[in-house]
């Protein structure tokens, strides 16, 4: 299902799930044995996976790990987050 | 280690430059209760704490906080995106283009250039903390000050969601200071530093 989508909405939605865990995580860093909050992790890190493997099939890579083309390294052809035209 | 990844924590999507805005908002990059200091602050006392646990909470919030420092240079970037020299001339801006043009430099809302005095390390857990508590309460004000002083939608909704970031992380360094504090023996509450006294 997320193969489908444009980069821009697979971008929006690993930011939604990134901030959850790093929300979650500092939670659990307080509270490593919460039940509810581990099932939560376990939630989200399986939905990360499918949007972040689906993103990376897009072509630009979102950390050094994830360069998909053999012929040419992405890292610097791309836009940066900050420069989104407007 | 790090790695980065190539993504802003929380959108960032000004339309309008401000370079007036953007003196103020640079603060939170440079300034004494900013981003790079808070970073900084808590990556740093991460040796001398005693409790794995709560390594952990520093080095999350401390993480947490680069990308904080990410998202304010990107705001300062947007603002002074494409100015005129007649709009920089005009503008309280115009000091800090004499010496950084629109670069992203660290500096206080007053130009002052950032200063490692304004983080802690006092390598005493009790310390540390309180002083990370009173740290995530004085940039949730300069938060509050810049809300004061903006007006544009796309900067203030970025703003507080920052904002809302220092009021998890000061619940999360209070549950690691009441940690820290029960593992204490009672009668040696302030005599003892559990990072030094064996």
């Amino acid at each position: 299902m997320e193969q489908n989508q444009s980069m821009e909405t697979l971008y929006a939605k690993l930011q939604k799930l990134d901030f959850a865990i790093v929300e979650l995580a500092l939670y659990l860093d307080s509270y490593p044995d919460n039940a509810a909050a581990l099932d939560y992790y376990q939630k989200l890190i399986a939905e990360r996976e499918a949007v972040s493997t689906a993103y990376a099939m897009g072509g630009c890579p979102m950390t050094i790990l994830d360069n998909k083309n053999p012929n040419l390294w992405e890292w610097g052809q791309r836009s940066w987050p900050w420069q989104n035209d407007v | 280690m790090w790695i980065y990844e190539r993504k802003l924590q929380y959108p960032v999507n000004i339309k309008t430059p401000n370079p007036k805005l953007a003196t103020a908002i640079i603060s939170q990059l440079g300034g004494p209760d900013g981003e790079l200091g808070a970073s900084l602050r808590y990556l740093n006392q991460r040796y001398s704490m005693p409790d794995k646990q709560i390594i952990g909470t520093l080095t999350d919030i401390g993480t947490e906080e680069l990308a904080h420092m990410e998202m304010i240079a990107s705001i300062v970037y947007q603002l002074t995106r494409n100015l005129s020299e007649k709009e920089v001339a005009q503008s309280p801006f115009a000091s800090y283009f004499v010496d950084h043009t629109t670069g992203v430099y660290p500096v206080s809302a007053a130009g002052v250039p950032f200063d490692t005095k304004y983080l802690a390390v006092k390598g005493d857990p009790i310390a540390d903390l309180n002083e990370d508590l009173a740290a995530e309460q004085k940039a949730r004000v300069t938060y509050d000050n810049i809300l004061r002083l903006a007006d544009d939608p796309d900067v203030k909704d970025v703003i507080r969601f920052l904002r809302q970031r220092e009021l998890v992380h000061y619940q999360r360094f209070a549950e690691a200071l009441n940690k820290t504090r029960d593992s204490l023996d009672a009668k040696n509450y302030y005599a003892t530093n559990p990072a030094f006294d064996k």
